[in-house]
């Protein structure tokens, strides 16, 4: 049981990153899945963790192991690392038998010797009380049969000859079982006093037979009841004899290893139900069962970590359900950290107890299943879960009747919640993304407003229908039941389930699921909306309490501070914004906005560039427009004449190139009409 | 019918190849049985008019000892080049390092150095090793020439070994020595097979060093006595291919022996899970 820890995890291959500075932490006994196309690093990541890879940079902890750091120079073999590993292929060693299979593992980091000689002690120790106890209790019944039989007149000795025979022969046996113990023990004292004691109970148990023929004898004569309840208590004690005699050659075994092993090796197949198979090569069994043996294997060492590679992948449909149904069981009984390697989306989200999404080596995304179906962070992660895929659709955002809408081209769709994405207005293209399952197809009558789809394609899956719509030249899928009267052709009106959108920015294809912002954050927002600016900020820095690496946290508390007139602390916020994301356009607006407010032109114009390099960067005509403007503002400020004219030519070139996108947008509008801007100007 | 009449042909044709296949043995095992008068009184693939066993007797004597030479440093240096090259091609297939590809390459180059090339420094390195004229000599200088295509055969075959088996030894706690023990070498029983025999007859004909290292009976390998039994004046076929049935029989048992696992390890080379 362990967590596992990578930090900054890197792995070249040629010039190309198999991982890019991967950062994850697996905590002790999760169900951890890692998910991605093929080539996405998944694999690599997994090979890292085992030792069969050797990353090229960053560190790999196992609890409180470190097993590899390129920097320190440190890297642990597998075999020093305590983890097991179950592969696509099983890799099962075909020459040997599935219980070999399973033993491989104990056998080649074998059983610690100390814990050996412990374990044959205490055997012994065992053994030797239970001697004691048969001797006494030998000794209890010669000596009551002994009086029996002398005060019985009428016994005689009976069959005496032939049994001491027989009794010769045992003393011969458990003079044999001697040998075999001395030779494994090598403990002579030890031995000399089981010897002993042996030697004790053959002496007894010749007095024992010797009585018990005579009692026998007694009995035929006497036929006593008592009696015959006396002999069948002495019948039990031969029991506990030969289970004393099973039990020293257990100890014989057990100074092999053999017991313990076996014993682990029984419980693993036990656990997996191939207990059956045990003598079976590989070559004998089906897909199913060997991936048993392979799970088998993996478990038999109760390892700190398991590994896995896509271990399902291999299997039938049929089987794979199953299979994956036991898996889940076998993590809740064993209760290990499981690192699993998958590209099956679905085997992801009934698994893991969270799922790292990893695309060209780099992580997309990481939480539960419920947080990566539900507020998938990028497109990618949105395109990559769910099946039927998600609707993804290109659109700007616009602001109509003091609402904000999703415009597609072929529709509009206005979103109930607009206060989060109203900020969004001067950057507006997003991508609009919607799942099957929320796109709901309204019967009867078409509305008036409503979004009116032409029904292309049906196709029945049993339960639900899988629905191919048409919206001009939108394609859109839709997951219904298939209790809905449907017919191919038939105009609908479709509705969105209104929580269940998606927008994502489309320069940075991430989210702008206002649930995937620190909810600390959009509580902030909303006080702010309320007029409650010391709440905001409140909210904000209770965000940053939570994280401080949340940029937008930090953004926002920027805002406020300076509508609370804070300027120098806006100006630290946005600073450790922009320090968190570089590439965050609107903080360096802001920042350079705020500066200018504080006199310092050329902070503010630093700034402003930056917000230049990545707007021109984004193709964002507004954003570029507004910065040379900004710019040309702030030089008129620093008393910089001649780049005032110059910023604001291209802030008005751009702006009528773009005329047709900034339409929309009345606050360029605004600007223009701003008898400041009309000043600098006339000005210039 | 037409098919009938196909399987005919083909059986034929298989009869007659079988046939000039087995020529040279009948004659050569015919002649080993004949007598000098018969030699003379009878064509080679004739039976002998009156057979007798003095020629393989008086060869017997002969040859015994260098048989039993060719025998012991034949054997030895098998299972050495095998060995040696089993271990080389396991690492070079399965735990490749930065310039394993060359080292391959370089060892296969020994392949191709001819016998000729290397005679005048074997000579000179076994006569100051003191092996010269020893089995020693002769048991060292056929391994170190096997090693190149023993490592070859085998790197071959270890390649087609799943690289997750080796991976999952790994992780199950085996190091490089306890996977090629416990795992790749109890996969190799086909290929140790055929890179036996393969060896194995390579060795037992070779006459080249034989004649260059050994130089007296302790040494002397059957291939050069057989030779010696051409004689300088007369060319006694009787003694000669007794001779040759004596020299032949090592290798005729070793095929017998083991010829349907080289056919198998021909066929298949590869491991089945």
């Amino acid at each position: 049981m362990a967590s596992i820890t990578l930090k900054n995890l890197t792995k070249k291959y040629g010039n190309t990153f198999a991982i890019e500075n991967l950062n994850l932490e697996i905590k002790d006994g999760e169900f951890f899945i890692l998910l991605g196309p093929s080539g996405c690093g998944k694999s690599t990541t997994l090979l890292s963790i085992a030792g069969l890879i050797k990353p090229e940079g960053g560190e790999i902890w196992i609890g409180d192991d470190l097993v590899a750091s390129i920097e320190q120079g440190i890297f642990k073999r597998p075999q020093d690392r305590d983890g097991a590993m179950v592969f696509q292929d099983y890799a099962l060693y075909p020459h040997m038998t599935v219980f070999k299979n399973i033993v491989f593992p104990l056998e080649i980091r074998g059983l610690d010797k100390n814990e050996v000689v412990r374990i044959i002690k205490e055997r012994n120790e065992i053994a030797r009380i239970k001697i004691v106890r048969l001797i006494k209790d030998i000794n209890e019944i010669a000596r009551i049969r002994k009086e029996k039989a002398e005060t019985e007149s009428n016994v005689k000795g009976g069959d005496e000859t032939a049994r001491e025979a027989k009794d010769e022969e045992d003393i011969e046996w458990i003079f044999k079982d001697e040998e075999e113990l001395a030779r494994i023990i090598n403990d002579k004292n030890e031995l000399a006093r089981m010897a002993k004691d042996k030697k004790e109970i053959a002496r007894l148990e010749k007095i024992r037979a010797e009585t018990t023929s005579n009692v026998k004898e007694a009995d035929e004569t006497a036929k006593e009841a008592k009696d015959e309840e006396e002999v069948e208590w002495l019948f039990k004690d031969e029991e506990e004899l030969a289970r004393i005699i099973n039990d020293k050659n257990e100890i014989a075994h057990i100074a092999k290893d053999r017991i313990e092993i076996a014993k682990k090796v029984k419980e693993a197949a036990d656990r997996l139900g191939i207990t059956d198979l045990l003598d079976r090569k590989p070559s004998q069994l089906s897909g199913g069962q060997r991936q048993r043996v392979a799970l088998a294997r993996a478990i038999v060492r109760n390892p700190k970590v398991f590994l896995m590679d896509e271990p399902l992948s291999n299997l039938d449909a049929k089987l794979r359900d199953f299979a994956r149904a036991e898996l889940k069981k076998l993590h809740e009984k064993v209760g290990t950290t499981f690192i699993y390697v998958t590209h099956d989306q679905l085997e992801a989200m009934s698994l893991g107890d969270r799922i790292a999404i990893l695309n060209k080596g780099s992580l997309e995304q990481l939480g539960t299943p419920e947080d990566v179906y539900n507020h998938p962070a990028n497109v990618f992660v949105a395109g990559f879960i769910g099946t039927p895929p998600i609707n993804i659709m290109e659109g700007i955002l616009i602001e109509k009747d003091g609402k904000i809408g999703v415009d597609c081209g072929h529709f509009t769709y206005n979103l109930a919640s607009e206060s989060e994405l109203k900020g969004r207005i001067f950057a507006p293209e997003i991508i609009f993304g919607i799942r099957p399952e929320n796109v709901k197809i309204a019967g009867g009558e078409i509305k008036e407003g409503a979004i009116i789809a032409e029904i292309y394609v049906i196709e029945p899956i049993g339960r639900e229908n899988i629905i191919h719509l048409k919206i001009g030249e939108k394609h859109l899928i839709s997951l219904t039941s298939a209790m809905q009267d449907l017919k191919v052709g038939d105009n609908v009106s479709i509705s969105f389930d209104e929580k269940r959108i998606h927008i994502f920015d489309k320069k940075t294809q991430l989210a702008l699921d206002p649930n995937y912002i620190h909810p600390w954050v959009n509580y902030g927002i909303a006080r702010k909306d309320q007029g409650d600016l010391k709440g905001a900020i409140e909210a904000y820095e209770q965000a940053i309490a939570l994280d401080p690496n949340t940029a937008i946290a930090w953004y926002n508390l920027g805002i406020a501070r300076k509508d609370q007139g804070d300027l120098k602390g806006a100006i630290k916020a946005y600073e450790r914004a922009v320090a968190l994301n570089p590439k965050y356009v609107d903080a360096w607006v802001h920042l350079g906005a705020t500066r200018s407010n504080l006199k310092d032109f050329a902070g503010a114009i630093t700034a402003t560039q930056t917000a230049l390099k990545l707007s021109l960067e984004q193709n964002d005509a507004r954003s570029t427009a507004m910065a040379y403007y900004n710019l040309g503002c702030y030089s008129a400020g620093a008393g910089k004449t001649l780049e005032v004219i110059d910023f604001l030519k291209k802030a008005i070139k751009i702006h009528n190139e773009y005329a047709n996108i900034a339409k929309q947008d009345a606050s360029f509008d605004s600007i223009r009409s701003n008898p400041e801007f009309l000043d600098l100007i006339s000005m210039s | 019918m037409k098919l009938h009449f196909n399987r005919i042909l083909l059986y034929i044709i298989l009869i007659f190849l079988a046939f000039v296949t087995l020529l040279p043995l009948w004659t050569g095992i015919l002649t080993a049985f004949k007598s000098e008068q018969d030699l003379i009184l009878t064509t080679p693939v004739e039976f002998p008019l009156s057979p007798t066993l003095d020629p393989l007797i008086e060869t017997f004597g002969l040859m015994a000892r260098p048989i039993m030479n060719s025998l012991v440093f034949t054997i030895t240096a098998t299972i050495l080049s095998c060995l040696l090259g089993s271990i080389t091609g396991y690492v070079l297939a399965l735990h490749a390092f930065k310039g394993s590809n060359t080292i391959f390459v370089l060892i296969i180059v020994g392949i191709f150095i001819p016998y000729q090339a290397v005679l005048v420094p074997l000579v000179l390195i076994m006569s100051r090793l003191d092996l010269y004229n020893s089995l020693g000599g002769l048991i060292l200088t056929h391994t170190a020439y096997g090693i190149p295509i023993c490592t070859l055969l085998f790197r071959s075959f270890y390649a087609e070994i799943p690289k997750s088996l080796i991976m999952a030894a790994k992780v199950d706690g085996a190091g490089i020595w306890t996977i090629y023990w416990r795992i790749v070498l109890r996969l190799s029983v086909l290929p140790f097979i055929v890179t036996a025999v393969f060896q194995f007859t390579n060795i037992w004909n070779d006459f080249l060093f034989g004649l260059v290292i050994s130089r007296g009976v302790e040494s002397m390998p059957a291939s050069v006595e057989l030779a010696n039994l051409q004689g300088g004046f007369v060319a006694l076929w009787n003694l000669q291919m007794a001779g040759t049935v004596w020299y032949t029989l090592p290798s005729l048992v070793v095929y017998l022996v083991l010829g349907k696992y080289l056919i198998r390890g021909f066929m298949t080379g590869a491991v089945k899970g």
